[in-house]
């Protein structure tokens, strides 16, 4: 199979989770909710209670917001992984005549498509929020957005194959989002972190802090310059390891370890 | 010509479960092999081996020399399987899945539109085409599982009970379908727990009972391989009592007894002889005898000598 | 109606709600979450002269989310039961309607109250015990927030034939109720931000109602001029609407 056959196949098994976009209307309509309530009343009314020196904290905030949003939507993939072990979909894909390194990579960028897909209505009202009108700018937000979604997506899916139930999952997914957004930078600046020294050094190992402030830095740069979880080229270094690590082990755990059959 | 499939001591558990337990066996190229086996016997998990989406816990499965657990790559690209419970997600319909999948085995767009037409009219699901899967009948999401592989022609070709919830005049379309695949040179393995299904299509037969295979030849040399070649069948009054049984076993001399819903099988030699004995055993025994016949065996009595069970017992 | 025939309703229901553990856990895990790493850290960066202690105002708060989330989950497990036909069968017991309506309200009420237990507990322990009078006003609250979103829950997932939309209708309800109620933020900080229409809204969500007098109760600093009889009497008002409304929608729907 030539190079070209195998990037047809990966386009072919990511379009499988962008196809399925249709099924989400309701979904997406409460989210897209969620989103504003959580923008237009939790964030203005908090971000008048809060004061972190000069930070401009309502737009730290809507920036977060949608990372969060990001976050979430690229863990529903997982959801959608054991469902699809649930009905045996996962069986198929796993006789269809596509390597099997073609089938995850596709499944991740399929699934990351889709989670910015689905975020998409969201980040057209952060750059709206934010007053954001360059173009390139707005691109660079949209495709740093779509790289960190393929990678939580892909990590998401990983764990899903791993677990095979929906209970197992709920409650990583669950705490996960609990923990891994509450402990990070998402909705607070690194500075106030601090206060408690258990959680500033996990979130500087987190890596949504890192996506969320590399997300910042292009949309609101002279707002958080210098209140970022570390420098801007440290925190490409991290992405750049994390999403390494994360295709690889997806990649070793899908050619060793993955097989079909739900339940067995 | 060479085997296609070549199945050497493969092993299988989940969990504690054996679901096969050490199958040897070869699949000719260009044959049409039925697995014939109750539900639960390990046919599918045999499959699903050799469609490399199950890994085997030993042993190995080889696919034109390509072995499922050293190049399972190699192996799906000449095999391709059409599942025993229909793929596919609620929100799909048919047509565009199968548009999909024509595409992933090979197909251009405009190649697959038209092929997937083709094979949904054969099939007469073309008006089905924009249904939500869920809206489907069992039958119909039947026949766009099998369609896939229609479409897929792979090397050798993989159907885990084909024709279960079809009606009679599609599963005869279905057979003549899969028998046109045979005749353009391509390897079919058909999983099945329908006798007939299996004596219409099969060139060879293997019976896999537990996870073990029982038998394996073609349906001619399995019905010739009971030693005792005739099958008694008694109907009587009333039910039979153990000690019944066991009276007639030993004055028929065989072991191979089988009672179900009221009529008795024996698997003897020298049928008349025997019948005459049946008679007069029963009616020492105050059983009263309302019918007599003396039968060539089928795949069934097959089945029964081989594993001692009925085709219908599930796990 | 027969008691026995309302309980064997809720003990059904009530034995459902320990089957999702794992969901339950993560549940308890968002919560304590919310309190001891959300609350912890913007303790840091809350004006003090807005409130002293971000941590201790987010507590009660806390305590009524985790009553109204529990009491809401049963609305989750009447959609799965429309979704899957089993409703049906619960239609042809021998069990009058109202019995089987009362029965399920109740279960979510039992679901509330257990599940915010613990929480009440951690308040106890990080703020004392407010004395006969203050446990007699939350634990009356909290019946009528239980009863009340229990009721709401069940109403809203039988209002429409459409599952995906009775989901979609269920979580907005619960995120309108979570974010417009006073849970995360003080009365100043709303009056100031928002018009008194939006003010009036927030002040008078069940869920904000419920923490007020908790905070009236184990933080009367923080609302000391809570007019209590005012508020019981207006959770009492959306209780009773919910409840007999609710009741009435689940009763009808069912049958449709």
């Amino acid at each position: 199979m030539s190079i070209w056959d195998d990037l047809r196949a990966l386009a072919l098994i990511a379009f499988w989770d962008v196809r399925k976009l249709r099924r989400y209307t309701f979904f997406l309509a409460m989210r897209f909710s969620w989103f504003l309530l959580q923008v237009l009343v939790f964030g203005l009314l908090v971000a008048n209670m809060v004061s972190v020196g000069n930070l401009d904290y309502y737009k730290f905030y809507v920036v977060g917001a949608f990372m969060a949003v990001l976050f979430s939507m690229s863990m529903v993939k997982g959801h959608d992984v054991v469902e699809e072990f649930e009905d045996g979909l996962i069986d198929y894909q796993l006789s269809l005549p596509v390597k099997r390194r073609v089938l995850a990579i596709g499944r991740a960028v399929g699934g990351g498509l889709s989670a910015f897909l689905h975020s998409l209505p969201m980040l057209i009202v952060v750059l709206a929020v934010l007053g954001i009108e360059s173009l390139p700018a707005a691109l660079a937000l949209a495709f740093a957005s779509f790289v960190f979604a393929s990678s939580l997506a892909g990590v998401a899916m990983s764990v899903a194959l791993v677990l095979r139930s929906s209970d197992r999952l709920d409650i990583l997914m669950g705490v996960s989002d609990s923990l891994l957004v509450r402990v990070s930078t998402i909705f607070y600046p690194i500075a106030a972190v601090s206060a408690v020294a258990a959680y500033y050094y996990l979130a500087k190992v987190n890596p949504l802090s890192h996506m969320v402030d590399a997300l910042r830095l292009i949309a609101i740069p002279e707002v958080v310059q210098g209140s970022t979880v570390s420098s801007a080229q440290a925190m490409i270094a991290f992405l750049t390891g994390f999403a390494v690590a994360a295709i690889l082990s997806s990649l070793v755990l899908l050619d060793k370890k993955i097989e079909g059959g739900y339940g067995r | 010509m060479g085997a296609a499939v070549r199945v050497r001591g493969l092993v299988k558990k989940f969990g504690n479960f054996t679901a096969v337990n050490g199958l040897t066996f070869d699949i000719e190229e260009g044959e049409i092999f039925g697995l014939l086996g109750p539900n639960g016997s390990g046919k599918s998990t045999t499959l699903l081996i050799i469609a490399t989406v199950y890994k085997p816990t030993a042993g190995d499965v080889e696919v034109y020399g390509h072995s499922v657990t050293k190049r399972p790559d190699e192996v799906r690209k000449l095999v391709g399987i059409a599942f025993q419970d229909p793929k596919a997600l609620w929100v799909d319909n048919p047509y565009e899945l199968l548009v999909w999948h024509a595409m992933v085995v090979g197909y251009g767009l405009l190649d697959a539109r038209r092929a997937v037409r083709e094979i949904m009219e054969e099939l007469e699901i073309w008006e089905h085409r924009g249904k939500l899967f869920s809206e489907l009948s069992g039958g119909t999401r039947k026949k766009v599982e099998i369609a896939k592989l229609f479409l897929q022609k792979p090397k050798v070709s993989i159907f885990d009970e084909p024709t279960a919830q079809l009606d009679v005049t599609t599963k005869h379309r279905v057979w003549e379908m899969i028998r046109a695949l045979k005749d353009e040179g391509r390897t079919v393995i058909v999983a099945t727990n329908d006798m007939t299904e299996a004596e219409r299509l099969s060139d060879r037969v293997g019976i896999i009972y537990k996870g073990s295979l029982r038998a394996l030849g073609s349906p001619a040399e399995l019905k010739d391989r009971i030693p005792a070649g005739d099958v008694l069948e008694l109907r009587v009054d009333g039910a039979l009592g153990e000690h019944v049984i066991s009276a007639l076993a030993r004055a028929l001399g065989t072991e191979k007894l089988n009672v179900s819903n009221g009529t008795l099988k024996a698997y003897v030699n020298r049928g008349e002889e025997k019948a005459a004995i049946a008679i007069e055993t029963l009616s020492r025994l105050g059983v009263r005898v309302r019918s007599i016949s003396i039968k060539e065996p089928t795949l069934d009595d097959v089945f029964f000598y081989f594993t001692g069970a009925q085709l219908g017992e599930g796990k | 109606m027969r008691g026995w025939a309302i309980a064997i309703i809720s003990l059904r229901d009530l034995e459902r709600f320990w089957k999702y553990k794992w969901w339950l856990a993560a549940l308890v895990t968002m919560n304590l979450a919310d309190l001891f790493v959300f609350a912890l850290i913007f303790r840091g960066i809350v004006r003090k002269d807005i409130l002293p202690d971000y941590f201790l105002f987010l507590a009660p708060g806390i305590a009524s989310i985790a009553a109204f989330a529990a009491a809401f989950t049963i609305g989750r497990e009447v959609m799965m039961e429309l979704r899957r036909g089993f409703h049906h069968y619960l239609l042809s017991l021998p069990i009058s309607r109202s019995e089987l309506v009362v029965g399920r309200i109740a279960a979510g009420m039992v679901r509330g109250i257990i599940y915010q237990a613990p929480f009440m507990a951690l308040l106890l322990a990080l703020l004392g015990f407010p004395g006969i009078r203050g446990m007699a006003l939350v634990s009356l609250a909290t019946l009528m927030i239980v009863a009340s979103m229990s009721s709401l829950s069940i109403a809203a997932s039988t209002l429409v034939r459409n599952l995906e939309l009775q989901a979609t209708i269920r979580s907005l309800l619960y995120f309108i109720a979570f974010f417009l109620s006073n849970v995360f933020y003080p009365e100043s900080i709303i009056r100031q931000r928002f018009p008194e229409a939006v003010y009036a809204i927030i002040e008078n969500n069940p869920i904000s109602i419920a923490t007020t007098i908790y905070r009236h109760v184990f933080l009367p600093e923080l609302a000391p001029s809570a007019e209590v009889q005012l508020l019981l009497a207006k959770l009492f008002l959306w209780t009773l609407l919910l409840t007999v409304g609710g009741a009435q929608l689940y009763a009808r729907n069912l049958e449709r």
